[in-house]
């Protein structure tokens, strides 16, 4: 299967410059991570037109993890294992947890922070946790007058879950807040690599404030056919007062439904459904979390 | 590509693409009972190895990636004492994978039990003890076990697989000192 097939040339830069400039050299070229999706999907891989690959693992600023008072940063090629290993009392309980059932270990080793942001066609589960927990991104771009610039997590992918700077921009680090809300959901339902059809990735976090939910983040992803991120959805959440009546749970879970369903056309039904589901679960957390106070 | 490296303690020259997976290359260069499918990628989890020592799916690593590397499949694991508590916590359970899972699954096994013993080597004066620290990680056990899509045996029969093959381990330890 492989031999035979073109071999390309592999490129180890030591410093984001010259990766940068190795992919203005050949646009055909392509960054490898971990290489973790890549060489999961043969269809990805066995293309005749990449002629070089530029290998980021040499690469040290990439590699990096500080932590100040306000952030935790890391570059984009730390394995997400590490990122769980190093940056654990950073991170707080929740997300720790959440980024602990990303896969399993022995592919967190090898997968890294930046490689599951930027693959190519799909969305994993840290793209949802960085997004809901308001994660910021570098991006170092091709262009020769462009700085790097900092975006948050959301910004970087279209509806369907694309990344928009794919052939333009570099992502170098990320940035977390590590000032969490109280509240915080992190579900997957499924496996985004064995069966992304079915799989359901969905992410929350709010604080209550008196009577009603506040500072709302929710993001929804179907890994092949989407990526949600709507403040206008969290705005209709925060107007409604807690405890949410099981009535206005049903409205509000049908309305985020018929929402998707809109922006969302390549998901499936079971897709949706899952999602209603998983809403109205933590809607119903949210009231016990609010009558318990 | 020339590529120096180590596989099962011998220092090989591969002369590979530098894009083929190491699942290919081991399958090329001695069919082996460990390494024998490839599934392109498809996580079906049965072409576990180790590679600098963290067990690693060989279809996902590709050939310029191992350059220096030291490779352990499941016939030069075997040849380790950690095979024996392994292979007798099998026994002992009364269960044993089909023979397409059995080198993957026990290299999994042989992961999270070192995984194990590294935390308890930094919680030694904790009041936990080994027990409530394998109860504790549970989820961590279930998931690492679920990467191997085989289903010839049940999860919960390997956990007692894993629990036997710990006290084994940790007997031997304790005799040691």
């Amino acid at each position: 299967m492989f031999v035979g097939i073109n071999t390309p040339t592999i490129l180890v830069p030591h410093s984001i410059g010259e990766a940068i400039n190795n992919k203005k050299k050949n646009p055909n070229s392509i960054f490898w991570a971990g290489g973790t999706f890549i060489m999961g999907s043969s269809e990805n891989f066995a293309q005749d037109n990449i002629t070089e690959i530029i290998s980021l693992s040499e690469i040290s600023e990439l590699c990096r993890i500080s932590r100040t008072d306000r952030y935790l940063e890391f570059g984009s090629m730390v394995p997400i294992q590490r990122l769980l290993d190093k940056g654990a009392f950073a991170l707080g309980e929740n997300t720790r947890k959440a980024v602990g059932r990303i896969a399993s270990s022995i592919i967190r080793n090898q997968a890294t922070t930046g490689g599951a942001l930027c693959a190519n066609g799909r969305r994993f589960f840290l793209s949802a946790i960085l997004s809901v927990l308001d994660a910021q991104a570098e991006l170092r771009f091709f262009a020769k007058h462009s700085p790097s610039k900092w975006y948050p997590i959301y910004k970087i992918y279209d509806r369907d879950g694309n990344f928009i700077f794919k052939d333009k921009a570099l992502l170098t680090r990320i940035r977390i807040n590590t000032e969490y809300k109280p509240y915080q959901f992190f579900r997957s339902i499924g496996s985004p690599m064995r069966n992304p059809e079915e799989t359901v990735i969905f992410a929350a976090q709010f604080s209550i404030s008196q009577t009603n939910i506040s500072s709302i983040h929710i993001c929804t992803i179907f890994p092949n056919a989407g990526f949600h991120v709507s403040t206008d959805f969290e705005n209709k959440i925060k107007a409604l007062p807690l405890p949410i009546s099981p009535l206005n749970t049903m409205q509000v879970a049908d309305l985020y439904g018929k929402e998707l369903r809109t922006q969302h056309p390549k998901a499936t039904d079971l897709q949706i459904e899952k999602t209603k589901r998983i809403l109205i679960a933590i809607l119903i957390e949210a009231n016990s979390a609010f009558l318990a106070n | 590509m020339k590529i120096n490296c180590t596989i099962d303690g011998k220092k090989e020259i591969l002369k590979v693409p530098p894009t083929q997976p190491l699942s290919h290359i081991l399958m090329e260069r001695q069919p082996s009972f460990s390494v024998s499918i490839h599934c392109k990628g498809a996580y079906c989890g049965n072409c576990i190895v180790n590679v600098n020592g963290n067990a690693s799916l060989s279809c996902l690593v590709p050939a310029f990636k191992l350059e220096g590397a030291y490779i352990m499949t499941f016939e030069g694991f075997k040849k380790t004492r950690f095979y024996y508590d392994i292979e007798n916590a099998y026994e002992r359970k009364g269960i044993r994978p089909c023979p397409q899972c059995y080198a993957s699954r026990t290299l999994i096994l042989e992961s999270i039990l070192h995984k194990i013993e590294k935390e308890n080597h930094y919680k030694v004066d904790s009041s936990v003890d080994r027990y409530s620290q394998l109860r504790l990680d549970k989820d961590y056990i279930y998931r690492e076990l679920s990467l191997n899509a085989c289903s010839c045996v049940n999860i919960s029969e390997l956990m007692g697989v894993i629990e036997i093959a710990h006290t084994l381990r940790s007997r031997r330890s304790v005799r040691r000192y």
